[in-house]
C-alpha cells in the first residue's frame, strides 16, 4: 500500500485520497476567445508551426513545443486548445497562441477561458470482475466486450464518465475541475475493490 | 443434507426452448420427415440481396473523384457509438441475472467471463462478408452484426452438443462427434440456413 499512496514520489494526502491512489492527469481541453475574426489561409502561411486543409477541416492546426500541446483556430476568433496536463499548462499555452496571433497581425485578445474538459488516470493494481460490476451497477453502466473491451460507467453525482478495463486501469473523463476527477475515483474505489477478481 | 442446487445445474435441468428432447430425436431418426421449407423472404429483402449480390453499376458511377471515395473510406470505418447503446435493460431480468451471478462459483463466473469475451475476430469476418457479398465495401456494425448472429448460433451448436452428451450419459469436454449430431439435429429444425445456390466443387 506505501508503494500506491506514491504519487510522482509525493506521499499522498489520506484525508484527499482516502484510496491512496491519485489520478494522473492526462489531458486537458480547454477553449477561448480571441475575440476577432482571422483570417486563416494568412495565418497558415506566416506561421510554420501550423496546418490548414480548408477541404478537410475548416480550422488551422497550430503546435507549441513548451508546453507541448495542439490548437484548433477557427475563423471565428475562437480558438480550442487540447493536451496540455494541468490547468495552468493549457492556460498558459492558450496564452501563447494568441500571442502567435497578435505577432501575425491580429487584435487578439484572451477572452472566456474555460477548462472544458479534463481527463485522467489511474492503475488499481488488481483486476476486475466487469460482469458482475455491469449487472450490479446496471442503472449507470454499459458493458458490450463485443464492441469495446472495457466497462463504461456514467456516474451522476459528479457527472463523470468512467472506463474501467478488466486489468485494473481506469480512464476518468467529463470533469471541468480536477476535484471532480478525484472524488469520481473515491466513488468508485470501493465498488473495484467489491468486484476484485481473486487472481489463480 | 440437501444441497442448493447449482445456478448452471438448474439452468441445464429446464430443456431450453425449442431444443429436442430424447423423445422427439428417437421418432426423427425412425420416421425422417423432411421439415418444411423455409417462407419465402419478403420482396423487399429479396431485392437488396439481388442488389448485394449482383453490384453492377453503370461504368460512369464507378468513375469517382478522389474526395468522394476519402469521405466514403471515413464513412466504412465509423465505429459505432458506445454512447448510443442503451445502458439499462429490463429491471426484472436484470435482478435476476445479479441474482445468478451472485451465486457463481469461482469456476462458472470464469467460464460466464469466457463466453462473453468470445467472438470472431473482426478481420476475419470482414473478408468472409466481402467474400460473400462480392464487394469490399463492409461496414463495421456490419460485421459486429454478424459476429453476434455467429455467435449465437455457436451457442446453440454447444448447446446442443452438451444435450446430445447428456442423453449419452457422456461427460468431459465436447467432441466432434457430439458436435456433428448437434449441428444434424439443428439442420432438422431448420435452424441451420441452406444455400441459395448449389456448390460448384464440393
Amino acid at each position: 500500500m506505501a508503494e500506491q499512496a506514491l504519487e510522482g514520489s509525493q506521499p499522498v494526502d489520506l484525508t484527499k485520497h482516502p484510496s491512496g491512489i491519485v489520478p494522473t492527469l492526462q489531458n486537458i481541453v480547454s477553449t477561448v476567445s480571441l475575440d476577432c475574426k482571422l483570417e486563416l489561409k494568412s495565418i497558415a502561411l506566416q506561421a510554420r508551426n501550423a496546418e490548414y486543409n480548408p477541404k478537410r477541416f475548416a480550422a488551422v492546426i497550430m503546435r507549441i513545443r513548451e508546453p507541448k500541446t495542439t490548437a484548433l483556430i477557427f475563423a471565428s476568433g475562437k480558438m480550442v486548445c487540447t493536451g496540455a496536463k494541468s490547468e495552468q499548462q493549457s492556460k498558459l499555452a492558450a496564452r501563447k497562441y494568441a500571442r502567435i496571433i497578435q505577432k501575425l497581425g491580429f487584435p487578439a485578445k484572451f477572452k472566456d477561458f474555460k477548462i472544458q474538459n479534463i481527463v485522467g488516470s489511474c492503475d488499481v493494481k488488481f483486476p476486475i470482475r466487469l460482469e458482475g460490476l455491469a449487472y450490479s451497477h446496471g442503472a449507470f453502466s454499459s458493458y458490450e466486450p463485443e464492441l469495446f473491451p472495457g466497462l463504461i460507467y456514467r456516474m451522476k453525482q459528479p457527472k463523470i464518465v468512467l472506463l474501467i478495463f478488466v486489468s485494473g486501469k481506469i480512464v476518468l473523463t467529463g470533469a471541468k475541475v480536477r476535484d471532480e476527477t478525484y472524488t469520481a475515483f473515491e466513488n468508485i474505489y470501493p465498488v473495484l475493490t467489491e468486484f476484485r477478481k481473486n487472481q489463480q | 443434507m440437501k444441497q442448493s442446487k447449482d445456478p448452471f445445474e438448474a439452468a441445464f435441468e429446464e430443456s431450453p426452448p425449442e431444443s429436442p428432447t430424447a423423445t422427439e430425436t428417437e421418432a426423427e431418426t425412425q420416421n425422417p420427415t423432411p421439415p418444411p421449407p423455409p417462407p419465402p423472404p419478403p420482396s423487399s429483402f429479396s431485392g437488396v440481396a439481388v442488389v448485394a449480390l449482383n453490384p453492377q453499376q453503370p461504368q460512369n458511377q464507378k468513375v469517382k473523384n478522389k474526395d468522394n471515395e476519402e469521405e466514403e473510406e471515413e464513412e466504412d470505418n465509423m465505429d459505432v457509438e458506445l454512447a448510443k447503446l442503451p445502458s439499462t435493460g429490463d429491471p426484472h431480468k436484470m435482478a435476476k441475472m445479479q441474482a445468478i451471478l451472485s451465486q457463481f462459483t469461482e469456476e462458472q463466473m470464469s467460464r460466464y467471463e469466457s463466453f462473453r469475451r468470445a467472438g470472431f475476430q473482426k478481420a476475419n469476418m470482414k473478408r468472409l462478408l466481402a467474400s460473400i457479398t462480392g464487394t469490399q465495401k463492409i461496414s463495421v456494425p456490419m460485421t459486429i452484426v454478424v459476429s453476434g448472429i455467429a455467435k449465437m448460433f455457436v451457442g446453440e451448436v454447444v448447446e446442443t452438443a452438451r444435450i446430445v452428451m447428456k442423453e449419452r450419459k457422456e461427460s468431459g469436454p465436447i467432441r466432434p462427434c457430439h458436435l456433428r449430431e448437434a449441428y444434424r439435429r439443428l439442420k432438422l429444425e431448420g435452424k441451420v440456413f441452406k444455400r441459395s445456390s448449389s456448390r460448384l466443387f464440393r
